[in-house]
């Protein structure tokens, strides 16, 4: 897998029904190269997990905008450890400050509030890549 | 008449009306004065020169006694009404204990699972004076049955009631998602619904077509307009499938528009929507009842998908510029978005706030002084016809794709507006579409501390304790009897669900029996699984 262009599964998990963001993301990211997969609504951690595994995703982003984040977060990071999953996480949404080093710490790679730019979001995930090498 | 307002700061009276001095074939025919056809103008003729817009801040969080406090903090600092969030899983009809509304309960919304929450929501709101309005869709059958019980209970005969609901499925499967049926089932979900309220609860209105949603996911003015129009007309035929007359839906529906910083085109297109209706309903349904060619419209004061996290108290001149917007535009209602959109559900600082921005309007300013005060500005005035014609060509396109229905199963007005999320999103990152604070003049300063919402994390296991109460508490076999009636008639397409529905939540049942019921009688897709 060549730098910047790892497979991404976007997610919404539990029940926050807004998708403008993860529809403008999925299309930045694929102008940008990578191969995207992107779940319907009321995804459960469970099935997000079981995806991430079957598509052998890179990166898995979780798009919540109804502040279920901590817990939804934390359940989706368990079931890919549970599952055996080799990829990591990055969250988006309505996500007050206080929470951005609390998602870190459940083992997020990186947050992206509310605002955050696309380009921003694709150069750091191309960043990732080149630093890490091939997986 | 508030002197105040129609007096001019030298003390002269303000006219209510200001016209072409010169007879004008074009204003008669396309402006019309306030109050008469085609109401671009305004509905009324006195405009908001007598009393202004009614505030309508919309809320709800927590437990049921909670969202309570606010409404009644609401009413109390100038709100004119109750407006109520539900919380995700009560919108999709999952009890609180369910597994998949774990990390949902209460958290955007109230969660109501049963009558009882209801009743508590309702505490000390005396129905036959304040309206209430409810943003619920699939599961509208429901609150309206609920709202129907707790009106009787009380003694206040249904057609003393005063309100609206969304019971809007169509803008659910455009932009919100938040469907539990298929389209046919769900269309005569709502058609029982507002058959019910427009026979029986005729001052609850029985639609409110939130064109604001799509706005929030970038539907262009016209686009919105014009999407939100077809939908409106698609309930009206409905409706008139069961042998209701559009001139009495259409004097029960409102339309909800979104709002931004640009505030003589969206004012342009909310004259437009008047101006629209009332040639729509005259022209294609023949109808005469000015009480149904007369559009009401609620609007938000500027649509939170405009608010950032960057210097966040600049949101409040934000939310000032769309209330201008909904002002100048002759709505009805207005709704206020918090400055705190970006990060959490409002607190009662930030929405006493959002009440402020629409009473400093009101009271301070000169917008109330003559009605449409920006009739026959040349600007404003083509700004109307342009959007007026492109909201046209909308809806012409939409029949074209075979109706609103097609339209939306078939993806096309989702992927419309997901090309032009993209574009205003690039639009932003380029600096092409400025944003203050953002991607230009951004501060140097740090921006105060927000004292946020708080979510409680105990509120599940309340809830569980509730529910586990209230079903002791209940009679199972009158549950149980009434669920059973309630799924045959749901079976029978050509039967209304509401009197069984009535009964079924007068037992108790909860919201999740509920929704498994009519399932079971529906078939559903599925929810917190593979979809």
């Amino acid at each position: 897998m060549t730098a910047g262009d790892g497979r991404i599964l976007l997610a919404k998990p539990g029940l926050d029904g807004h998708d403008r963001g993860i529809h403008v993301l999925a299309r930045a990211l694929r102008d940008a190269g990578h191969e995207v997969i992107l779940t319907g609504r009321f995804w459960t951690p469970a099935a997000i997990a079981r995806a991430a595994v079957d598509e052998d995703v890179e990166w898995v982003g979780l798009s919540i905008l109804a502040g279920g984040h901590m817990g939804l977060t934390a359940e989706v990071l368990d079931e890919l450890r549970a599952q055996g999953a080799e990829c990591d996480v990055i969250v988006g949404g309505t996500i007050p400050d206080k929470d951005v080093p609390r998602l870190l710490a459940l083992g997020c790679r990186a947050v992206f509030p509310v605002g955050s730019r696309l380009d921003e979001i694709t150069a750091w995930i191309a960043a990732q890549s080149t630093t890490e090498g091939v997986r | 008449m508030n002197d105040f307002v129609t007096r001019s700061q030298t003390g002269f009276p303000i006219d209510r009306e200001y016209r072409p001095s010169l007879p004008d074939e074009r204003y008669d025919r396309d402006l019309g004065a306030p109050g008469e056809f085609p109401y671009t103008r305004h509905v009324r003729a006195e405009g908001y020169r007598d009393r202004p817009w009614q505030p309508s801040l919309y809320s709800g969080h927590g437990e049921p006694e909670d969202a309570n406090a606010r409404f009644r903090f609401l009413l109390a600092e100038g709100n004119g009404r109750v407006s109520i969030a539900f919380d995700l899983p009560t919108q999709l009809g999952l009890d609180s204990d369910a597994p998949t509304a774990r990390h949902e309960v209460g958290r955007v919304g109230t969660a109501i699972d049963s009558l009882r929450d209801f009743e508590v929501l309702l505490d000390g709101i005396p129905l036959d004076q304040v309206p209430v309005t409810m943003n619920m869709n699939a599961l509208a059958p429901v609150v309206v049955a609920m709202l129907a019980s707790v009106a009787r209970r009380r003694g206040v005969p249904l057609e003393k009631l005063r309100g609206t609901i969304s019971n809007d499925i169509l803008n659910e499967v455009a932009c919100r998602g938040l469907t539990v049926w298929d389209l046919p089932s769900s269309l005569r979900l709502l058609g029982d619904t507002a058959q019910f309220m427009v026979e029986q609860m005729p001052g609850v209105w029985a639609f409110n077509v939130r064109a604001a949603l799509l706005h929030e996911v970038a539907a262009s003015p016209a686009q919105e307009l014009g999407i939100a129009m077809a939908m409106a007309m698609r309930y009206i035929d409905l409706l008139a499938e069961r042998g209701i007359d559009p001139a009495a839906s259409a004097a029960r529906i409102s339309l909800f528009f979104g709002t931004s910083t640009r505030f003589f085109e969206d004012a342009a297109k909310l004259r437009a929507a008047r101006r629209m209706w009332s040639r729509i309903l005259r022209d294609e349904y023949q109808v005469e009842d000015p009480q149904a060619l007369r559009l009401r419209m609620t609007a938000v004061a500027c649509n939170g998908s405009h608010f950032v996290r960057e210097d966040p108290e600049l949101n409040l001149v934000r939310s000032a510029l769309g209330a201008l917007a909904c002002s100048l535009g002759g709505v009805q209602t207005m709704v206020g978005t918090a400055m705190d959109e970006a990060y959490e559900i409002p607190t009662e600082r930030t929405q006493e706030l959002a009440l402020r921005v629409q009473q400093i309007l009101s009271l301070e300013s000169d917008v109330r002084a003559t009605v449409d005060p920006l009739g026959g500005s040349y600007f404003v005035e083509a700004m109307t016809d342009r959007i007026e014609g492109e909201a046209h060509a909308v809806r012409a396109q939409i029949a074209e794709w075979g109706g609103i229905d097609c339209a939306l199963t078939d993806q096309r007005i989702q992927s419309l507006m997901h090309d032009r999320a993209f574009e205003v999103q690039r639009d932003i990152e380029s600096g092409e579409r400025p944003i203050v604070g953002v991607n230009v003049h951004r501060s140097t300063q740090e921006a105060p501390q927000l004292t946020l919402w708080e979510p409680d994390e105990h509120i599940g296991r309340r809830r569980a304790e509730s529910l586990a109460l209230l079903r002791a508490a209940r009679n199972d076999a009158a549950v149980a009897a009434a669920l059973e009636r309630l799924e045959q008639v749901a079976r029978d397409p050509r039967e209304s669900v509401m009197n069984a529905m009535i009964e079924t939540v007068e037992t108790y049942a909860t919201v999740g029996e509920i929704t498994e019921c009519l399932s079971r009688a529906l078939g559903r897709a599925a929810v917190g699984g593979v979809a």
